[in-house]
């Protein structure tokens, strides 16, 4: 399938996460597992898993992948809209995605699902504004009345709140309203993860929550099955995926236990936006991947199901960089980075053929499933 | 696959007879109708006459049958039972007159947990596949174990049978009753099929039938073959002790067996035609490596010709199936779309778009690339003029062109705009 003269990189260990790349929702089969990164020489280059499941990736750019992986209309398009690699994230990706998933081009689930998430984001994002401001105000404004988001107590959160940045603003340099669009584009740069444990679950939290939810499931049927190779694969599946929700839940402690003090965090936002947004994605990219194995194994119904989707979700385990350590501050042994077992192919008819058909309208449920 | 009679011999009874070439000329409606009232008869005797002649039309029909007590004890084994007058006793089939005598002499034998498990399918149908699995798993072993020691029952003459028929027979049922929840694990541990069998497992199965009646591996080598064919390979390899040759000899029978029904008039076209398309492309790609399969080095010239004409009478069921599924359900069920279809009605007809790929593209390994290619050419026409005359969303038109006629023919329209 891929030219000799493209090299296979067998060592393939990411020093940062940008090195490892931006995960890509493709629906085309045989590019699940796709990372996307900036390159210098060509603008983007794809990191495409070695197709036969053993180690190591190809190193290829989009011309080369269109010509031999043959990819879906919907991949093709979202590709061509990633127009500046080098800020790509798994934020940022994501809302590409879902840009092209509410034109259709996904399916009409994939849409719906788009414009669901498109109403969840928006409020989601009202709300940390609204615990922003309110912290804010409980901080350095006068006593009074604790404010909830009720419509009677929101004019009085209004009121108390215009006077804390109107105080504030001269210190910042800012006029009061441009002090307030600061802590507006502050709460949507927090939104994705939630500033406070008691918030209602926010994506970030969700995505961990769905992770933990799939890791229990699967150790869980283990117990009920015998010992064969597809439980010492799950079993490796569960390792890398225990690692990773320790890193995620670590930082997102970290990220939500910087708005305990607001002044400073917003104080850290008009010195240095670009480092505060930096901080506050890392949860993402740690869980940047994950997501579509999980999904595979919650829409897998039987015991067959769940056989075939052990062995997509293996291939798909991502490598952890060595930054994690840096992140998280944490002694993560360097062999709990890689996952412990692999899956190679002798066939593929489980995605060639009348099959590679069906899983095409498998994966575009499972856009259709994502957070 | 399932083995099926071919032509059934007309019953004795003229009566019966008389009432079978009227129900032969009824309708699908009628016969779902006479089926069902034949099915809630607690004795059905003559009646199973009346029915045999329309077991080929009940293929494509497909009633849900209820879940009875001998239908779910036998039900490993229904691929390979035969209309009666036409079994022979050195075939791997099993007769139909066989399965009252066997199940009640299982339902005496269990006693209470026979009632058991009867009060569990009460009412229920025989696509209940999680149930099947579910009870089966135990009942099969028990019952396994029962009809390997039982003695001729009292019920047994009246199938005109000899005795030492039944002794054979319910040994072998047995024997295969006993590895049948082995076989489901199989067949769940390579994804149904998807993956290739594992040859310990394949092992075990074909040493415990073996050990308890060697006579039964042909039945189980056939129902082995018919879910995956990928075992043929695996079964030239094992060895059973001192049985290799037995084993080799039973892995041929059933081959012959499976290649024989294909051959047969019907054959494959009334196991592709009767099923949904996602089905007609499993059966096919299943049928195709069994074929494969059995095209190896040591096949005798005959049998090569003999699988050479079965791939070319494959490859003509595939495109009748193929052109009956584009125009009778794809392109039928365009033209029936509303105007501004709902998010419901896209979902469906992409479905049996893929679904129409899927079958296809199992169906292009056998020839005929040219045919497949042109008439999805036209179904992408189709598509285009359809969407534009009623309102259907521009991103479900240009899918549905992708899903028939490539990635790039899509591209190539939302770049013109």
């Amino acid at each position: 399938m891929i030219p000799q003269n493209h090299l296979l990189i067998e060592s393939y260990y990411p020093a940062t996460f940008r090195e490892r790349g931006v995960a890509v929702p493709f629906t085309t089969l045989l590019l699940a597992g796709t990372r996307i990164r900036a390159s210098p020489r060509v603008g983007i280059e794809l990191l495409v898993p070695n197709p036969s499941g053993a180690r190591g990736v190809y190193i290829l750019q989009w011309p080369t992948v269109r010509e031999h992986y043959r990819p879906t209309m919907h991949d093709t398009v979202l590709l061509q809209r990633v127009t500046n690699p080098g800020t790509l994230d798994p934020r940022a990706m994501r809302d590409l995605a879902w840009d092209v998933a509410r034109e259709g081009l996904a399916g009409p689930e994939a849409r719906a699902a788009a414009e669901a998430n498109e109403i969840s984001d928006r409020s989601q994002r009202v709300l940390v504004v609204f615990l922003l401001l309110r912290a804010l105000v409980e901080q350095l404004g006068p006593p009074g009345p604790r404010l909830t988001a009720a419509a009677d107590r929101a004019a009085e959160l209004d009121r108390r709140g215009s006077q804390v940045l109107h105080r504030l603003a001269p210190g910042f340099g800012r006029t009061g309203p441009q002090l307030g669009a600061a802590l507006t584009a502050l709460g949507d740069v927090l939104a994705p993860a939630g500033i406070t444990s008691d918030d209602p679950p926010s994506r970030v939290a969700r995505l961990i929550d769905r992770l933990q939810a799939t890791r229990n499931d699967m150790v869980k049927s283990f117990q009920v099955n015998e010992e064969n190779d597809g439980i010492r694969l799950g079993r490796s599946v569960t390792a890398s995926m225990d690692t990773t929700l320790a890193c995620a839940k670590g930082l997102l402690r970290v990220s939500r236990a910087s708005a305990a003090d607001p002044l400073a965090l917003l104080k850290r936002w008009i010195a240095a936006p670009r480092q505060v947004a930096a901080l506050a994605t890392r949860t993402e990219w740690v869980l940047d991947g994950w997501e579509r194995i999980s999904l595979l194994w919650q829409s897998a119904r039987d015991h067959a199901a769940r056989r075939g989707a052990l062995l997509e979700m293996a291939q798909l385990v991502p490598v952890l960089p060595r930054e994690a350590i840096e992140w998280t501050g944490a002694a993560l042994p360097v062999e709990a980075l890689e996952p412990t077992c692999r899956v190679t192919c002798l066939s593929d008819g489980w995605r060639s053929g009348g099959a590679a058909f069906v899983q095409v309208g498998r994966n575009e449920k499972l856009r259709a499933m994502s957070l | 696959m399932t083995v099926t009679a071919k032509d059934p011999i007309p019953s004795r009874d003229p009566s019966v007879r008389a009432l079978s070439r009227g129900v032969a000329d009824a309708s699908d409606p009628q016969i779902m109708r006479i089926v069902a009232t034949v099915d809630a008869m607690a004795a059905r005797g003559a009646a199973d006459d009346l029915i045999a002649p329309l077991r080929r039309r009940l293929l494509t029909l497909r009633p849900a049958r209820p879940l009875l007590f001998a239908r779910l004890l036998l039900f490993p084994l229904d691929p390979l039972i035969v209309h009666t007058p036409r079994w022979r006793p050195h075939h791997c089939t099993m007769p139909r007159g066989a399965i009252k005598p066997m199940a009640q002499v299982v339902e005496a034998a269990l006693g209470a947990k026979a009632a058991a498990i009867k009060a569990a399918i009460q009412n229920r149908k025989a696509d209940h596949a999680d149930l099947i699995t579910g009870l089966g798993a135990s009942l099969w072993l028990e019952a396994g174990s029962i009809l390997i020691r039982s003695k001729v029952p009292a019920g047994w003459a009246a199938t005109g049978l000899a005795d030492q028929i039944y002794l054979d027979l319910a040994r072998k049922v047995g024997a295969v009753l006993s590895v049948a929840p082995a076989l489901d694990a199989l067949w769940a541990e390579t994804a149904h099929g998807l993956l290739p069998p594992q040859r310990p497992a394949v092992e075990a199965i074909v040493r415990t039938v073996s050990g308890l009646a060697p006579s039964a591996l042909p039945m189980l080598i056939a129902l082995l073959l018919m879910r995956l064919p990928q075992s043929t390979s695996l079964l030239h390899e094992i060895e059973i002790g001192g049985a290799a040759a037995s084993l080799k000899a039973a892995t041929e029978q059933a081959a012959s067996l499976l290649l024989e029904h294909l051959d047969a008039a019907e054959g494959s076209r009334s196991l592709i035609a009767a099923s949904t398309l996602t089905e007609a492309g499993a059966t096919t790609a299943r049928i195709t490596a069994l074929l494969n399969e059995l095209d190896h080095a040591d096949a005798t010239p005959g049998r090569r010709k003999q699988l050479h004409d079965l791939r070319q009478k494959l490859d003509a069921d595939c495109k009748l199936r193929f052109e009956t599924g584009l125009s009778g359900e794809l392109l039928t069920s365009l033209r029936a779309l509303p105007d501004q279809p709902e998010a419901g009605d896209i979902i469906a007809l992409e479905t049996t778009a893929r679904s129409l790929r899927a079958f296809e593209s199992e169906a292009r390994a056998l020839g005929s690339g040219a045919s497949y290619d042109r008439l999805l050419a036209q179904a992408a026409d189709a598509v285009q003029a359809q969407a534009r005359s009623n309102g259907m969303d521009r991103a479900d038109g240009l899918r549905l062109v992708e899903i028939l006629a490539g990635s790039e023919a899509a591209l190539a329209i939302l770049a013109r705009g």
